[in-house]
């Protein structure tokens, strides 16, 4: 059984191409999975449709076998998903926000409150706790938005650029608590755009472009005898030799 | 500069408008109405022509005065204003806050309500066709008119952005406490009639004399002074036209230097850890949480916020209606209205989460939790407010007796809204502004959008409330204790199954579409 199964997954948003052509994908239990690709090559829409928020034109998403389109309520209790390119109901403090979302799963109040305590303490956010959502930082927000979507303890976690504007310290910190989870039995889907990171932390990848997979598997077998980056730009393209503008630096 | 300026909003008008259909209907829609009312308007001005001066002076003074009234107080009561150029968005290019006033005054002009407000300014003169200098001296008054109408709402938008940019409740309640202040005396000073068809003809001159040598109503006095013979009058009124004229583009020059200043939302004050406010309070479950949420956000998101402002204006409005006419019609009506006035506001009330809708979407809650936890919070904000205004009001004009009756009609009226909002706002998302953004900006059509939303919700709301209304009518007219206590319940009973049932449609509604509701979200984000 995989943690999380797409099959010819396609979505159109009435331009030429499509956002997401044909794509499948089979993440295994207990994987640290990374999703790497160029800029528009159709990550958030899979992940969104992979999760539940977006509605595929064609294709199927399963997560531990149960159709995310089919029954919905089911599947999505199983995953805590970071969305990229959403907002979060940002009048809340950061202590509301949590407990917020993790009374939209009918946690009761007793176990919420040590659970936002430890995810509080976790991410560094002890001191924000009080403070208003749309006061944070943006590293500050992406990690109670994290926070947020680990609160109801979910089998997958789907991450969609977790790490962007995030320090190096809680980008550490956040590290650990997903290896943790991918110890204890749980699955982590991320996006990323630092081959580096994903190359350091993720034991299998997908290299997507254009909508489509152009390879997928584990690190090992895609990276081959060079790193991730040197891989991806061999099959992305697009690398370009030139110097910066002459006028850049005139005046 | 200015030409720039102007450029880059008529671009970012036609990106927007080519990118949505539907806003493009409402601009198109917005525009015809318009037209029909500016058709109107030009066939009552050359029908006034006809009429001898002092009733056209009437008539210019009173249709003019509610024109500036109009511009100042549309932009606080809806999404309507453009504000492509927002003076913050500007703040890092170097544009002088001249230039910017130009730019930001030749936009308010060049678009639907601006050209038809010139039309309509100039048209004054059509009235005074039989007074060669009076309607040219129309010309000029009726421009000075047009800029004083814009100018004083680009003002006040300006004005209530600025206090209203933060998420502190504390300016809210000031900026109430100001809009009271303005009100109320005008409701002592207005002289008191005792009724009498003659006495309201006298009230009604007495009132266009005064309009005329205010500052709303002084501009468009000038041509009939001068077709009247009155030169020293006219001369005075051209002083306090002019003189407002200035007064408004001076504090309007100063609050721009304010708004600029003061970038961005003021950080607020930190609620301290430990504080969960309504979420500690509500149950912990997906209905209850929303309904925290939705408290919160009516106190601390300025957009909604911004209604509750309207929740003693517009009884102390209608309490000087009645004052003036004693017509206990008007002050029995005060009740529904208050009731049904803030389940109005949210009748596309998604567009207002925007993406943060995702959250319950990705937590796969039940349309049903979702649309009662929205209607719960609902009821607790409007329903204290209903009541206390209908009891205040059954004081006023001494029917304390009648108070079931009265009580029945807001209640049941507030409850029915209330359903038919949780059906209209699982479907209907319109542009608005973000949150955080500045709360009085807006997109091309959106105040098209509210204006035609607004008149479906409520004609759906007054079918739904005739049955209460009915009895409560009848219990009011003929004076009957019993048939008011029946008119209570009715409106009870009724009103809670109506907010049930459209709980229970809109959250089928929700569960179908709600993933469509999010894209939907996206775009307009």
């Amino acid at each position: 059984m995989h943690a999380l199964e797409l099959r010819g997954l396609t979505k159109h948003f009435g331009g030429p191409t499509a956002a997401v052509d044909n794509l499948s994908l089979t993440v295994p239990t207990g994987s640290f999975y990374g999703l790497v690709g160029p800029n528009g090559a159709g990550k958030t829409t899979t992940l969104s449709m992979a999760t539940g928020l977006l509605r595929p034109d064609a294709g199927s998403a399963r997560i531990h076998d149960i159709d995310v389109w089919q029954h919905p309520l089911e599947a999505k209790r199983l995953i805590g998903n970071l969305a990229d390119g959403v907002d979060l109901y940002d009048r809340l403090t950061g202590e509301q926000l949590i407990t917020f979302s993790g009374q939209l799963f009918g946690l009761d109040r007793a176990t919420l409150k040590g659970r936002v305590a430890d995810l509080l303490q976790l991410l560094d956010l002890e001191d924000a706790a009080g403070r208003i959502v749309a006061d944070f930082s943006a590293g500050m927000t992406k990690k109670i938005a994290l926070a947020a979507a680990l609160v109801h303890s979910p089998r997958l976690l789907v991450l969609d650029e977790p790490f962007e504007s995030v320090d190096p310290v809680s980008a550490a910190n956040i590290r650990d608590i997903l290896d943790g989870f991918v110890k204890g039995g749980g699955t982590v889907v991320v996006s990323s755009h630092s081959m580096d990171l994903v190359q350091r932390m993720c034991d299998h990848v997908a290299i997507v472009a254009a909508g489509r997979v152009l390879v997928a598997g584990t690190m090992d077998e895609v990276r081959g005898s060079g790193d991730l980056e040197t891989r991806f730009l061999e099959l992305v393209g697009g690398r370009r030799n030139g110097e910066s503008p002459a006028w850049l630096l005139s005046s | 500069m200015v030409a720039v300026l102007l450029r880059l909003r008529f671009r970012v008008l036609a990106n927007t408008l080519g990118r949505n259909t539907i806003q493009l209907i409402a601009v198109i829609v917005g525009a015809f109405s318009t037209l029909g009312l500016l058709a109107s308007v030009l066939g009552g001005l050359v029908f006034a022509s006809a009429a001898p001066p002092e009733a056209t002076q009437a008539a210019l003074v009173v249709g003019g005065s509610a024109l500036v009234l109009g511009w100042l107080i549309v932009p606080l009561l809806f999404d309507g204003v453009d504000r492509t150029l927002d003076p913050i968005m500007l703040a890092r290019f170097p544009i002088r806050t001249g230039q910017l006033m130009v730019a930001l005054f030749l936009v308010g002009v060049t678009w639907v309500p601006g050209i038809a407000t010139i039309i309509a300014a100039l048209g004054t003169a059509i009235a005074w066709k039989d007074h060669p200098l009076s309607a040219l001296a129309a010309i000029v008054t009726g421009l000075i008119g047009v800029a004083t109408c814009v100018v004083g709402s680009l003002l006040v938008t300006s004005a209530a952005s600025t206090l209203l940019r933060g998420r502190r409740a504390p300016q809210i309640g000031i900026a109430l406490l100001v809009l009271l202040a303005l009100i109320l005396p005008l409701v002592s000073a207005t002289p008191r009639g005792e009724g009498g068809r003659g006495s309201l003809l006298s009230h009604v001159n007495a009132i266009v004399d005064i309009l005329a040598w205010t500052p709303l109503g002084a501009v468009w006095s000038i041509p009939g002074h001068l077709a009247l013979g009155e030169t020293t009058a006219a001369l005075g009124a051209l002083g306090i036209a002019l003189g407002t004229l200035l007064v408004l583009v001076g504090l309007w020059r100063l609050t721009l230097g304010v708004g600029l200043r003061v970038r961005g939302e003021g950080p607020a004050r930190a609620a301290g850890a430990g504080r969960l406010g309504p979420l500690g309070v509500m149950p912990s479950t997906p209905t209850g949480a929303i309904a925290a949420r939705s408290l919160i956000y009516w106190f601390r998101d300025a957009r909604l916020a911004r209604q509750l402002i309207l929740i003693p204006v517009l009884p102390a409005l209608m309490l000087l209606w009645w004052t003036l006419f004693h017509i206990d019609g008007i002050a029995v009506a005060i009740g529904p209205v208050v009731a049904s006035l803030l389940p109005l506001s949210v009748f596309a009330g998604l567009s207002y989460d925007g993406t943060a809708y995702a959250a319950e979407l990705a937590a796969g809650v039940r349309g049903l939790h979702d649309r009662l936890g929205r209607a719960i919070a609902l009821v607790i904000v409007a329903a204290p407010a209903t009541i206390i205004v209908q009891v205040v009001v059954a004081v006023v004009i001494n029917r304390i007796d009648e108070l079931p009756a009265m009580l029945g009609l807001a209640l049941g009226t507030l409850l029915v809204s209330v359903g038919v909002v949780s059906v209209s706002s699982a479907r209907i998302v319109v542009p608005v502004a973000r949150a955080g953004r500045n709360p009085f900006s807006s997109q091309a059509g959106a105040a098209t959008v509210s204006i035609v939303g607004s008149y479906a919700v409520t004609g759906v709301t007054g079918a739904l409330t005739l049955p209460i209304a009915a009895v409560s009518i009848v219990a009011l007219v003929i004076e009957s204790a019993l048939l008011g206590w029946v008119a209570l319940l009715a409106g009870l009973v009724l009103g809670a199954g109506v907010a049930f049932g459209g709980a229970v449609l809109g959250g089928r509604m929700l569960d179908a579409s709600g993933p469509a509701v999010l894209a939907r979200l996206r775009l307009i984000r």
